[in-house]
């Protein structure tokens, strides 16, 4: 099995369609609707990889990404979010990428592949 | 050594008059750089500038030894002449040096920034020139810059201005000394302070002449709608991200049928179509919540904003007191004042038609915070209301829409400050902001 993936969004067709991609490149994927399952299921999963999105309902992404970062300073995390102009406000210094949202996935497949060394 | 301590004395001089005749802050990036580069025979150097509005330090630009070897040719044939290199400097196009690999590396870098990134930045920008190994710096991201130009070891040179950092140079070469690089603390730093407030007066000017056409009269709505647009666009976006993801899979599996495929290409374009307006919707918006602060008086602030309600109800008397020390801060004008209009409104609201109402209005500095109070004697707020005032769309006025106090509380917010309410002896309200000064 390939290496893990988790992918946190509110949005299902976006967990949906990223689960689908990945898979597809094998690697295995797990999916969150919210930062509560979101660290819940890091614990347990210990994934390599995070695709987070940062506007979700609750608790926001940049929380998540500070938990995350905490218990697991060398898992990589890419935030996802729809603008951006979010960049310049947010503690992005301590992910590892930054992805704006967008239909063409190639940018985050290359990100994934470059973090994940393959 | 004396030959190159002459030298030095020289490009000093140079970088003095260049200084004082640069006009534009990027071409005074390149300028001074390549004049620091020679003084201290540098082989690398970036500058990166402090960012207010961010509150974090942003790559600019960044020049390796082999870019300049021509013009130290002109610098060594011409040095007799005092002020003929800064002249040359003046006039010399930065285009060639905005294009190199070592300047676009360094500009697809970009470094976002809060409160982690600020703190993990700290740990190495200080107010004292200093030696620091790639290894050192915990940040991936400028190490990622740093090893994009194979700098393993740096000088950090911070650039001060009226005590604060305006930015600071890492910069590398062989047989450094600290101690010469002392001079340029102060002198970089407040050229490049001086360049950010022009640019600030110049926006703010920008924004006021915007803001009196006719089109972009009405703030409070433009403000709302602005809002109502973002989040819309916002939540179209990312549903359409899926939406289009998905079709383009779903694609694959809709069979040769005339009709299918003509369906399928009609909902592309218009998926696409949708797509692209929400992009749209968001630049525009985005314009209406840019903060833009400058140094403002605030007295003159505040009887500005008194003009523009003393219609609403001219019965009402307004005091003001503003202490020198605190006579001016660092805010967004127009938004600072739709917070006075906002709070002076709801307070002439509330006495109704009473003939002598007064509203207070004092301006203190307290410790690091400028605090403004404004106070009223028209009853206060009733104690289950308390909790829902800066809710938007909460309102007891027919008339209300229920935004203006969480307007209020959006642009404090925005300005770092706090903004509370409490009841004086059952006979008024007191609203009162705290900003950092």
């Amino acid at each position: 099995m390939g290496k893990k993936i988790m992918v946190v969004d509110d949005e299902d067709a976006i967990r949906l369609l990223y689960r689908e991609e990945f898979e597809d490149m094998n690697y295995e994927v797990i999916d969150c609707e919210n930062g509560e399952c979101a660290l819940e299921m890091f614990e347990k999963e210990k994934p390599d990889l995070v695709i987070l999105d940062i506007a979700m309902p609750g608790m926001s992404g940049l929380d998540v990404l500070g938990k995350i970062k905490e218990m697991s300073p060398n898992t990589y995390v890419i935030m996802s979010t729809a603008y951006s102009h979010y960049k310049q406000d947010f503690y992005t210094w301590v992910a590892d990428a930054y992805i704006v949202k967008s239909p063409d996935l190639e940018p985050l497949k290359d990100k994934v592949k470059e973090l994940l060394g393959e | 050594m004396s030959k190159k301590s002459g030298d030095f004395d020289l490009l000093l001089y140079e970088l003095a008059v260049l200084l004082e005749y640069e006009k534009d802050l990027r071409h005074t990036y390149f300028a001074a750089l390549i004049i620091f580069m020679l003084a201290f025979n540098l082989d690398k150097i970036i500058i990166f500038k402090y960012s207010r509005s961010k509150k974090c330090f942003d790559p600019k630009v960044g020049l390796k030894k082999e870019y300049i070897s021509e013009i130290k040719d002109i610098w060594e044939k011409n040095k007799s002449e005092t002020g003929y290199f800064a002249r040359w400097l003046l006039d010399m196009s930065c285009e060639k040096f905005n294009h190199t690999e070592c300047n676009e590396k360094i500009q697809s870098l970009n470094l976002p920034c809060n409160e982690a990134s600020r703190s993990i930045a700290s740990t190495f920008i200080t107010d004292e020139v200093k030696k620091i190994n790639i290894q050192d710096i915990k940040n991936r991201r400028i190490q990622n810059i740093l090893k994009e130009i194979e700098m393993t070891s740096a000088f950090y040179i911070p650039l001060l201005s009226r005590g604060k950092l305006t930015g600071f140079i890492l910069c590398s070469g062989d047989s450094l000394e600290k101690e010469r690089f002392e001079p340029f603390k102060s002198l970089l730093g407040i050229v490049i302070d001086n360049f950010i407030n022009i640019k600030e007066r110049d926006n703010i000017k920008t924004y006021l002449d915007k803001e009196s056409s006719p089109y972009v009269n009405n703030q409070e709505q433009i403000y709302k709608l602005g809002k109502a647009t973002a989040t819309v666009a916002h939540e179209m976006k990312n549903a359409l991200v899926g939406i289009i993801g998905l079709f383009n899979k779903l694609k694959k599996h809709i069979d040769k049928n005339e009709k299918a495929q003509r369906y399928t290409s009609v909902i592309e374009d218009e998926l696409n179509k949708l797509y692209n307006f929400t992009l749209d919707i968001n630049k525009y918006s985005k314009d209406l919540s840019v903060v833009q602060k400058t140094r403002v008086n605030l007295q003159e602030l505040i009887n500005k904003s008194i003009d523009m309600v003393e219609g609403i109800n001219s019965n009402i008397v307004f005091s003001v007191y503003v202490d020198e020390k605190a006579k001016e801060a660092y805010v967004d004008k127009s938004h600072m004042e739709r917070v006075f209009i906002n709070l002076f409104k709801n307070s002439m609201e509330a006495y109704g038609d009473k003939k002598d109402g007064k509203i207070t209005v004092v301006i203190v500095k307290s410790g690091n915070n400028i605090v403004i109070k404004i106070r009223d004697d028209a009853g206060g707020i009733k104690k289950d209301n308390f909790n829902n005032i800066l809710k938007p769309f909460f309102t007891t006025k027919k008339q209300g829409t229920g935004l203006g106090l969480s307007i209020v509380r959006d642009i404090i917010k925005k300005h770092n400050g706090t903004v509370e309410f409490k009841n004086i002896d059952s006979k008024g309200l007191e609203c009162t902001i705290r900003l950092p000064a």
